[in-house]
Protein backbone atom coordinates (compact mmCIF):
# COMPACT_ATOMS: atom_id res chain seq x y z
CA UNK A 1 0.00 0.00 0.00
CA UNK A 2 1.17 3.59 -0.83
CA UNK A 3 0.42 6.43 0.60
CA UNK A 4 -0.84 7.45 3.71
CA UNK A 5 -2.28 4.58 6.19
CA UNK A 6 -6.39 4.17 5.45
CA UNK A 7 -8.10 2.21 8.25
CA UNK A 8 -11.32 2.00 5.63
CA UNK A 9 -8.55 -0.10 2.76
CA UNK A 10 -7.11 -1.88 5.14
CA UNK A 11 -9.98 -3.80 6.70
CA UNK A 12 -11.57 -4.33 2.88
CA UNK A 13 -7.92 -5.46 1.84
CA UNK A 14 -8.05 -7.87 4.17
CA UNK A 15 -11.78 -9.27 4.01
CA UNK A 16 -11.93 -8.62 -0.07
CA UNK A 17 -11.57 -12.15 -2.13
CA UNK A 18 -8.24 -11.67 -4.31
CA UNK A 19 -6.55 -13.64 -7.22
CA UNK A 20 -3.30 -13.60 -4.60
CA UNK A 21 -2.32 -15.69 -2.02
CA UNK A 22 0.29 -13.38 0.13
CA UNK A 23 2.34 -15.81 2.00
CA UNK A 24 5.42 -14.64 4.38
CA UNK A 25 8.88 -15.22 3.05
CA UNK A 26 7.31 -16.60 -0.62
CA UNK A 27 6.37 -14.87 -3.93
CA UNK A 28 3.20 -13.83 -4.35
CA UNK A 29 1.29 -16.55 -5.57
CA UNK A 30 -0.89 -15.86 -8.12
CA UNK A 31 -4.02 -17.61 -8.32
CA UNK A 32 -5.22 -19.38 -11.62
CA UNK A 33 -8.53 -17.61 -13.50
CA UNK A 34 -12.06 -18.29 -12.21
CA UNK A 35 -10.36 -19.46 -8.86
CA UNK A 36 -10.16 -16.59 -6.50
CA UNK A 37 -8.38 -16.90 -2.76
CA UNK A 38 -12.33 -17.91 -1.11
CA UNK A 39 -12.05 -20.52 -4.01
CA UNK A 40 -8.94 -21.63 -3.01
CA UNK A 41 -10.03 -21.58 1.09
CA UNK A 42 -13.03 -23.92 0.00
CA UNK A 43 -10.57 -26.61 -1.56
CA UNK A 44 -7.97 -26.41 1.15
CA UNK A 45 -10.96 -26.73 3.73
CA UNK A 46 -12.54 -30.13 1.39
CA UNK A 47 -8.88 -31.19 1.64
CA UNK A 48 -8.54 -30.98 5.24
CA UNK A 49 -12.26 -32.59 5.77
CA UNK A 50 -11.31 -35.25 3.22
CA UNK A 51 -7.91 -36.32 5.13
CA UNK A 52 -9.56 -35.75 8.23
CA UNK A 53 -12.55 -37.85 7.36
CA UNK A 54 -10.91 -40.76 5.50
CA UNK A 55 -7.58 -41.10 6.60
CA UNK A 56 -7.54 -39.86 9.96
CA UNK A 57 -11.08 -41.33 10.89
CA UNK A 58 -10.42 -45.20 12.08
CA UNK A 59 -13.81 -46.48 11.06
CA UNK A 60 -13.78 -49.70 12.88
CA UNK A 61 -11.84 -48.93 16.26
CA UNK A 62 -14.34 -50.79 18.64
CA UNK A 63 -13.00 -47.71 21.06
CA UNK A 64 -12.32 -44.53 19.58
CA UNK A 65 -9.30 -42.84 21.14
CA UNK A 66 -7.94 -39.32 19.70
CA UNK A 67 -8.80 -37.74 16.93
CA UNK A 68 -11.96 -40.54 16.04
CA UNK A 69 -13.36 -39.73 19.97
CA UNK A 70 -13.06 -36.08 19.09
CA UNK A 71 -14.41 -35.92 15.63
CA UNK A 72 -16.83 -38.56 16.33
CA UNK A 73 -18.56 -36.39 19.17
CA UNK A 74 -19.53 -33.84 16.65
CA UNK A 75 -20.66 -36.86 14.59
CA UNK A 76 -22.39 -38.22 16.87
CA UNK A 77 -24.17 -34.60 17.90
CA UNK A 78 -25.01 -33.76 14.56
CA UNK A 79 -26.59 -36.65 14.11
CA UNK A 80 -28.96 -37.16 17.23
CA UNK A 81 -29.46 -33.59 18.22
CA UNK A 82 -29.73 -31.94 15.02
CA UNK A 83 -30.65 -34.30 12.56
CA UNK A 84 -32.75 -37.07 13.93
CA UNK A 85 -34.50 -34.11 16.62
CA UNK A 86 -35.68 -32.32 13.62
CA UNK A 87 -36.47 -34.59 10.78
CA UNK A 88 -37.85 -37.88 13.00
CA UNK A 89 -35.50 -40.87 12.93
CA UNK A 90 -36.09 -42.30 9.35
CA UNK A 91 -35.45 -39.24 7.60
CA UNK A 92 -32.90 -37.95 9.89
CA UNK A 93 -30.55 -40.84 9.71
CA UNK A 94 -30.44 -40.70 5.78
CA UNK A 95 -29.93 -36.86 5.93
CA UNK A 96 -27.07 -36.98 8.56
CA UNK A 97 -24.31 -37.04 5.75
CA UNK A 98 -25.42 -33.91 4.44
CA UNK A 99 -25.70 -31.93 7.91
CA UNK A 100 -22.43 -33.35 8.50
CA UNK A 101 -21.06 -31.85 5.80
CA UNK A 102 -22.69 -28.75 6.55
CA UNK A 103 -21.60 -28.20 9.74
CA UNK A 104 -18.04 -29.30 9.08
CA UNK A 105 -17.42 -27.61 5.91
CA UNK A 106 -18.58 -23.98 7.74
CA UNK A 107 -16.67 -25.22 10.75
CA UNK A 108 -13.55 -25.76 9.22
CA UNK A 109 -14.00 -22.49 6.63
CA UNK A 110 -14.91 -20.37 9.87
CA UNK A 111 -11.61 -21.63 11.59
CA UNK A 112 -9.38 -21.58 8.77
CA UNK A 113 -10.61 -17.45 9.00
CA UNK A 114 -8.87 -17.23 11.82
CA UNK A 115 -5.66 -18.59 11.16
CA UNK A 116 -2.93 -16.06 9.65
CA UNK A 117 -2.43 -16.38 5.97
CA UNK A 118 -5.84 -18.15 5.39
CA UNK A 119 -8.61 -15.99 4.68
CA UNK A 120 -12.19 -16.57 5.23
CA UNK A 121 -14.07 -17.64 2.43
CA UNK A 122 -17.60 -17.43 4.81
CA UNK A 123 -17.57 -14.27 5.01
CA UNK A 124 -18.10 -14.06 1.51
CA UNK A 125 -21.93 -13.28 0.80
CA UNK A 126 -21.87 -15.73 -2.11
CA UNK A 127 -20.23 -18.48 -0.31
CA UNK A 128 -22.89 -18.20 2.01
CA UNK A 129 -25.80 -17.75 -0.64
CA UNK A 130 -23.98 -20.82 -2.45
CA UNK A 131 -25.00 -22.66 1.18
CA UNK A 132 -28.23 -21.35 1.89
CA UNK A 133 -29.57 -22.02 -1.82
CA UNK A 134 -28.73 -25.68 -1.32
CA UNK A 135 -30.68 -25.38 1.79
CA UNK A 136 -33.23 -24.33 0.06
CA UNK A 137 -33.35 -26.58 -2.51
CA UNK A 138 -33.94 -29.37 -0.11
CA UNK A 139 -36.41 -27.40 1.12
CA UNK A 140 -38.50 -27.21 -1.59
CA UNK A 141 -37.56 -30.22 -4.09
CA UNK A 142 -36.40 -32.74 -0.97
CA UNK A 143 -40.12 -31.80 0.12
CA UNK A 144 -41.85 -32.01 -3.07
CA UNK A 145 -39.49 -35.38 -3.60
CA UNK A 146 -41.09 -37.13 -0.23
CA UNK A 147 -44.79 -35.42 -0.05
CA UNK A 148 -45.68 -34.92 -3.63
CA UNK A 149 -46.72 -31.20 -5.16
CA UNK A 150 -49.55 -31.09 -3.46
CA UNK A 151 -48.00 -32.23 -0.26
CA UNK A 152 -45.67 -29.64 -0.58
CA UNK A 153 -48.14 -27.01 -1.11
CA UNK A 154 -50.33 -28.06 1.63
CA UNK A 155 -47.09 -27.13 3.83
CA UNK A 156 -48.24 -23.32 3.49
CA UNK A 157 -51.82 -23.79 4.80
CA UNK A 158 -51.49 -23.98 8.57
CA UNK A 159 -54.64 -26.61 9.58
CA UNK A 160 -57.34 -25.10 11.69
CA UNK A 161 -57.04 -21.09 10.09
CA UNK A 162 -59.98 -19.59 8.31
CA UNK A 163 -60.35 -19.07 4.87
CA UNK A 164 -60.00 -15.24 4.49
CA UNK A 165 -57.10 -15.49 6.91
CA UNK A 166 -55.45 -18.04 4.48
CA UNK A 167 -55.55 -15.74 1.97
CA UNK A 168 -52.43 -13.44 3.63
CA UNK A 169 -51.09 -16.38 5.56
CA UNK A 170 -50.52 -18.39 2.05
CA UNK A 171 -48.22 -15.50 0.51
CA UNK A 172 -46.67 -15.08 4.18
CA UNK A 173 -45.67 -18.34 4.43
CA UNK A 174 -44.41 -18.60 0.92
CA UNK A 175 -42.34 -15.17 0.80
CA UNK A 176 -41.08 -17.09 4.22
CA UNK A 177 -39.74 -20.15 2.67
CA UNK A 178 -37.07 -17.48 0.57
CA UNK A 179 -36.48 -15.30 4.06
CA UNK A 180 -36.05 -18.00 5.79
CA UNK A 181 -32.28 -19.19 3.33
CA UNK A 182 -31.70 -15.40 3.04
CA UNK A 183 -31.74 -15.36 6.68
CA UNK A 184 -29.76 -18.17 6.74
CA UNK A 185 -27.04 -16.40 3.96
CA UNK A 186 -27.07 -13.40 5.91
CA UNK A 187 -26.26 -14.46 9.82
CA UNK A 188 -23.52 -16.93 8.49
CA UNK A 189 -21.86 -14.13 6.54
CA UNK A 190 -22.65 -11.03 8.90
CA UNK A 191 -21.66 -13.23 11.59
CA UNK A 192 -18.41 -14.27 10.01
CA UNK A 193 -17.44 -10.91 8.65
CA UNK A 194 -18.23 -8.50 11.91
CA UNK A 195 -15.74 -10.53 13.50
CA UNK A 196 -13.31 -9.38 11.64
CA UNK A 197 -14.16 -6.49 11.02
CA UNK A 198 -13.71 -5.68 14.55
CA UNK A 199 -10.37 -7.47 14.94
CA UNK A 200 -8.89 -5.52 11.88
CA UNK A 201 -10.55 -2.41 12.86
CA UNK A 202 -8.47 -2.91 16.47
CA UNK A 203 -5.57 -3.61 14.91
CA UNK A 204 -5.22 -1.08 12.30
CA UNK A 205 -5.76 1.26 15.43
CA UNK A 206 -2.13 0.36 16.36
CA UNK A 207 -1.15 1.05 12.89
CA UNK A 208 -2.88 4.28 12.74
CA UNK A 209 -2.00 5.38 16.28
CA UNK A 210 1.18 3.74 17.59
CA UNK A 211 2.11 2.51 20.58
CA UNK A 212 -1.08 4.48 22.39
CA UNK A 213 -3.17 1.86 21.04
CA UNK A 214 -1.41 -1.14 21.97
CA UNK A 215 -4.11 -2.14 24.57
CA UNK A 216 -6.44 -2.62 21.74
CA UNK A 217 -4.26 -6.02 20.85
CA UNK A 218 -5.35 -7.14 24.03
CA UNK A 219 -9.10 -6.26 23.32
CA UNK A 220 -8.27 -7.72 19.52
CA UNK A 221 -6.87 -11.05 21.57
CA UNK A 222 -10.50 -11.44 23.52
CA UNK A 223 -12.30 -10.78 20.27
CA UNK A 224 -10.29 -13.46 18.52
CA UNK A 225 -11.11 -15.85 21.15
CA UNK A 226 -14.86 -15.02 21.16
CA UNK A 227 -14.41 -15.49 17.18
CA UNK A 228 -13.68 -19.11 18.10
CA UNK A 229 -16.76 -19.17 19.73
CA UNK A 230 -18.45 -17.64 17.33
CA UNK A 231 -17.09 -19.86 14.61
CA UNK A 232 -18.12 -23.09 16.38
CA UNK A 233 -21.93 -21.73 17.06
CA UNK A 234 -22.41 -20.14 13.46
CA UNK A 235 -21.76 -23.63 11.96
CA UNK A 236 -23.50 -25.34 14.75
CA UNK A 237 -26.05 -22.67 14.19
CA UNK A 238 -26.43 -22.92 10.31
CA UNK A 239 -26.54 -26.64 10.63
CA UNK A 240 -29.28 -26.57 13.21
CA UNK A 241 -32.09 -24.09 11.42
CA UNK A 242 -31.30 -25.81 8.25
CA UNK A 243 -32.48 -28.96 9.73
CA UNK A 244 -35.15 -27.24 11.31
CA UNK A 245 -36.62 -25.26 8.11
CA UNK A 246 -36.04 -28.50 6.02
CA UNK A 247 -37.83 -30.56 8.89
CA UNK A 248 -40.62 -28.04 8.82
CA UNK A 249 -41.05 -28.97 5.07
CA UNK A 250 -40.74 -32.34 5.10
CA UNK A 251 -43.55 -32.54 7.91
CA UNK A 252 -45.55 -29.71 7.91
CA UNK A 253 -47.56 -30.80 10.51
CA UNK A 254 -45.31 -29.83 13.47
CA UNK B 1 -16.46 -22.34 -24.23
CA UNK B 2 -19.89 -24.45 -24.56
CA UNK B 3 -21.61 -24.22 -21.26
CA UNK B 4 -24.99 -22.54 -19.93
CA UNK B 5 -25.42 -18.81 -20.38
CA UNK B 6 -25.72 -18.32 -16.74
CA UNK B 7 -22.20 -20.00 -16.18
CA UNK B 8 -20.76 -18.39 -19.24
CA UNK B 9 -22.41 -14.51 -18.23
CA UNK B 10 -20.69 -14.85 -14.46
CA UNK B 11 -17.74 -15.99 -15.75
CA UNK B 12 -17.18 -13.28 -18.16
CA UNK B 13 -17.97 -10.97 -14.76
CA UNK B 14 -15.37 -12.31 -13.00
CA UNK B 15 -12.54 -12.12 -15.87
CA UNK B 16 -13.97 -8.48 -16.21
CA UNK B 17 -13.21 -7.65 -13.01
CA UNK B 18 -9.81 -9.80 -12.69
CA UNK B 19 -7.32 -7.01 -12.07
CA UNK B 20 -9.77 -5.79 -9.25
CA UNK B 21 -10.70 -7.56 -5.97
CA UNK B 22 -13.63 -9.50 -6.59
CA UNK B 23 -15.07 -8.38 -3.03
CA UNK B 24 -16.90 -9.86 -0.45
CA UNK B 25 -20.27 -8.81 -1.11
CA UNK B 26 -20.43 -8.43 -4.67
CA UNK B 27 -22.40 -10.84 -6.18
CA UNK B 28 -20.04 -12.97 -8.12
CA UNK B 29 -21.47 -15.99 -9.95
CA UNK B 30 -17.97 -17.65 -10.28
CA UNK B 31 -17.88 -18.08 -6.12
CA UNK B 32 -21.48 -19.49 -5.98
CA UNK B 33 -20.35 -22.01 -8.67
CA UNK B 34 -17.31 -22.88 -6.79
CA UNK B 35 -19.19 -23.46 -3.59
CA UNK B 36 -21.28 -25.87 -4.89
CA UNK B 37 -18.90 -27.54 -6.88
CA UNK B 38 -16.78 -27.61 -3.41
CA UNK B 39 -19.67 -28.75 -1.27
CA UNK B 40 -20.95 -31.44 -3.88
CA UNK B 41 -17.51 -32.46 -4.48
CA UNK B 42 -16.80 -33.07 -0.73
CA UNK B 43 -20.26 -34.16 0.02
CA UNK B 44 -19.51 -36.94 -2.39
CA UNK B 45 -16.15 -38.03 -1.63
CA UNK B 46 -17.45 -38.30 2.27
CA UNK B 47 -20.34 -39.46 1.87
CA UNK B 48 -18.47 -42.85 -0.09
CA UNK B 49 -15.60 -42.47 2.13
CA UNK B 50 -16.43 -41.16 5.40
CA UNK B 51 -20.22 -40.77 6.36
CA UNK B 52 -21.31 -44.43 5.33
CA UNK B 53 -18.79 -46.24 7.22
CA UNK B 54 -18.76 -43.41 9.73
CA UNK B 55 -22.33 -44.15 10.39
CA UNK B 56 -22.79 -47.29 9.70
CA UNK B 57 -19.96 -48.39 12.24
CA UNK B 58 -21.61 -46.44 14.85
CA UNK B 59 -25.21 -48.12 14.55
CA UNK B 60 -22.81 -51.47 14.84
CA UNK B 61 -20.97 -50.16 17.41
CA UNK B 62 -24.38 -48.84 19.33
CA UNK B 63 -25.80 -51.99 18.58
CA UNK B 64 -22.92 -54.04 20.30
CA UNK B 65 -23.10 -52.09 23.47
CA UNK B 66 -26.76 -52.63 23.62
CA UNK B 67 -26.53 -55.96 22.84
CA UNK B 68 -23.61 -56.09 25.40
CA UNK B 69 -25.83 -54.80 28.37
CA UNK B 70 -28.33 -56.86 27.58
CA UNK B 71 -26.22 -59.90 27.79
CA UNK B 72 -24.62 -58.44 31.38
CA UNK B 73 -28.36 -58.35 32.37
CA UNK B 74 -29.11 -62.21 31.76
CA UNK B 75 -25.61 -63.10 32.83
CA UNK B 76 -26.42 -61.20 35.99
CA UNK B 77 -30.08 -63.00 36.43
CA UNK B 78 -28.15 -66.12 35.86
CA UNK B 79 -25.75 -65.58 37.96
CA UNK B 80 -28.53 -64.86 40.74
CA UNK B 81 -30.04 -68.21 40.24
CA UNK B 82 -26.82 -70.07 40.43
CA UNK B 83 -26.03 -68.24 43.54
CA UNK B 84 -29.79 -69.07 45.47
CA UNK B 85 -28.81 -72.31 44.40
CA UNK B 86 -25.45 -72.39 45.78
CA UNK B 87 -26.77 -71.12 48.76
CA UNK B 88 -29.56 -73.92 49.04
CA UNK B 89 -26.77 -76.65 48.21
CA UNK B 90 -24.69 -75.28 50.96
CA UNK B 91 -27.66 -75.02 53.66
CA UNK B 92 -28.47 -78.48 52.71
CA UNK B 93 -25.31 -80.10 53.05
CA UNK B 94 -24.87 -77.59 56.43
CA UNK B 95 -27.70 -79.55 57.50
CA UNK B 96 -26.96 -82.88 56.29
CA UNK B 97 -23.42 -82.51 58.52
CA UNK B 98 -25.52 -81.29 60.82
CA UNK B 99 -27.74 -84.35 61.18
CA UNK B 100 -24.48 -86.80 60.50
CA UNK B 101 -22.19 -84.88 63.67
CA UNK B 102 -25.21 -86.07 65.34
CA UNK B 103 -26.00 -89.17 64.63
CA UNK B 104 -22.09 -89.72 65.48
CA UNK B 105 -22.13 -87.88 68.80
CA UNK B 106 -25.13 -90.31 69.83
CA UNK B 107 -23.35 -93.01 68.60
CA UNK B 108 -20.34 -92.47 70.38
CA UNK B 109 -22.28 -91.74 73.43
CA UNK B 110 -23.85 -95.08 73.47
CA UNK B 111 -20.07 -96.82 72.81
CA UNK B 112 -19.27 -94.46 75.99
CA UNK B 113 -22.40 -95.81 77.35
CA UNK B 114 -21.53 -99.34 76.67
CA UNK B 115 -18.16 -99.52 77.57
CA UNK B 116 -18.81 -97.54 81.16
CA UNK B 117 -21.35 -100.00 81.61
CA UNK B 118 -19.18 -102.98 80.82
CA UNK B 119 -16.08 -101.71 82.89
CA UNK B 120 -18.87 -100.84 85.62
CA UNK B 121 -19.32 -105.18 85.46
CA UNK B 122 -15.89 -105.96 84.83
CA UNK B 123 -15.01 -104.17 87.73
CA UNK B 124 -17.90 -105.89 89.92
CA UNK B 125 -17.14 -108.98 88.97
CA UNK B 126 -13.33 -108.45 90.10
CA UNK B 127 -14.96 -107.28 93.58
CA UNK B 128 -17.29 -110.24 93.82
CA UNK B 129 -14.29 -112.13 92.66
CA UNK B 130 -12.36 -110.47 95.58
CA UNK B 131 -14.68 -110.57 98.35
CA UNK B 132 -14.95 -114.26 97.35
CA UNK B 133 -11.44 -114.77 97.82
CA UNK B 134 -11.39 -112.36 101.13
CA UNK B 135 -14.06 -114.48 102.11
CA UNK B 136 -12.23 -117.76 101.37
CA UNK B 137 -9.25 -116.34 103.45
CA UNK B 138 -11.46 -115.87 106.17
CA UNK B 139 -12.94 -119.41 106.01
CA UNK B 140 -9.72 -120.63 105.56
CA UNK B 141 -8.20 -118.42 108.54
CA UNK B 142 -11.09 -119.28 110.56
CA UNK B 143 -9.96 -123.08 110.01
CA UNK B 144 -7.06 -122.82 110.85
CA UNK B 145 -7.94 -120.51 113.66
CA UNK B 146 -10.20 -123.00 114.79
CA UNK B 147 -7.26 -125.84 114.42
CA UNK B 148 -5.27 -124.35 116.01
CA UNK B 149 -7.41 -123.28 118.76
CA UNK B 150 -8.01 -126.59 119.83
CA UNK B 151 -4.55 -127.75 119.93
CA UNK B 152 -4.09 -125.07 121.99
CA UNK B 153 -7.08 -126.00 124.23
CA UNK B 154 -5.60 -129.53 124.00
CA UNK B 155 -2.10 -128.03 125.13
CA UNK B 156 -3.61 -126.14 127.78
CA UNK B 157 -6.05 -128.88 129.38
CA UNK B 158 -2.65 -131.06 129.19
CA UNK B 159 -1.22 -128.23 130.99
CA UNK B 160 -3.82 -127.44 133.44
CA UNK B 161 -3.89 -131.29 133.90
CA UNK B 162 -0.44 -131.46 135.21
CA UNK B 163 -0.67 -128.75 137.56
CA UNK B 164 -3.54 -129.89 139.47
CA UNK B 165 -4.27 -127.10 141.02
CA UNK B 166 -8.01 -126.07 142.97
CA UNK B 167 -10.54 -124.13 140.78
CA UNK B 168 -9.48 -120.57 141.33
CA UNK B 169 -6.24 -121.63 140.69
CA UNK B 170 -7.63 -123.14 137.10
CA UNK B 171 -9.73 -120.24 136.26
CA UNK B 172 -6.73 -118.08 136.63
CA UNK B 173 -4.61 -120.19 134.65
CA UNK B 174 -7.04 -120.53 132.35
CA UNK B 175 -7.64 -116.87 132.06
CA UNK B 176 -3.58 -116.50 132.03
CA UNK B 177 -2.91 -118.29 128.89
CA UNK B 178 -5.94 -116.88 126.95
CA UNK B 179 -4.46 -113.66 127.09
CA UNK B 180 -0.90 -115.39 126.44
CA UNK B 181 -2.42 -116.57 123.27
Amino acid sequence: MTGPFNLDNYILHHLNDTDQWHLPFLPVINLPQHISLHGVMLFIASLILIYLFCFQYKKNERVPKGITNLLEIFVLFVRDQIAIAYLGKEDGRRMTPLFCTFFFFILTLNVMGLIPLFSTATANINVTAGLALITLSFMIFGAIYKNGLGGFFKAFIPSGVPGPVLLLLIPIEIVGLFIKSFALMIRLFANMLAGHIVILSLLGMVVLLGYAALPAVLLALLIYILEILVAFLQAYIYTLLSAMFIGQMYHPEH
Amino acid sequence: MSKDNLLVEGLEESIEHHDQPSGFINPDATMLFLTWITFFLLLAVLYKYAWKPILAALDHREKHIEDAVKNADQIKKELEEIDAKCRNLIAEAEEKSKALIERSKKAAHEAAKHIEQKAREESQILIENAQREIKNEVEKARANLRAESADIIVKLASKIIEENLDEEKNKKLINQYIREI
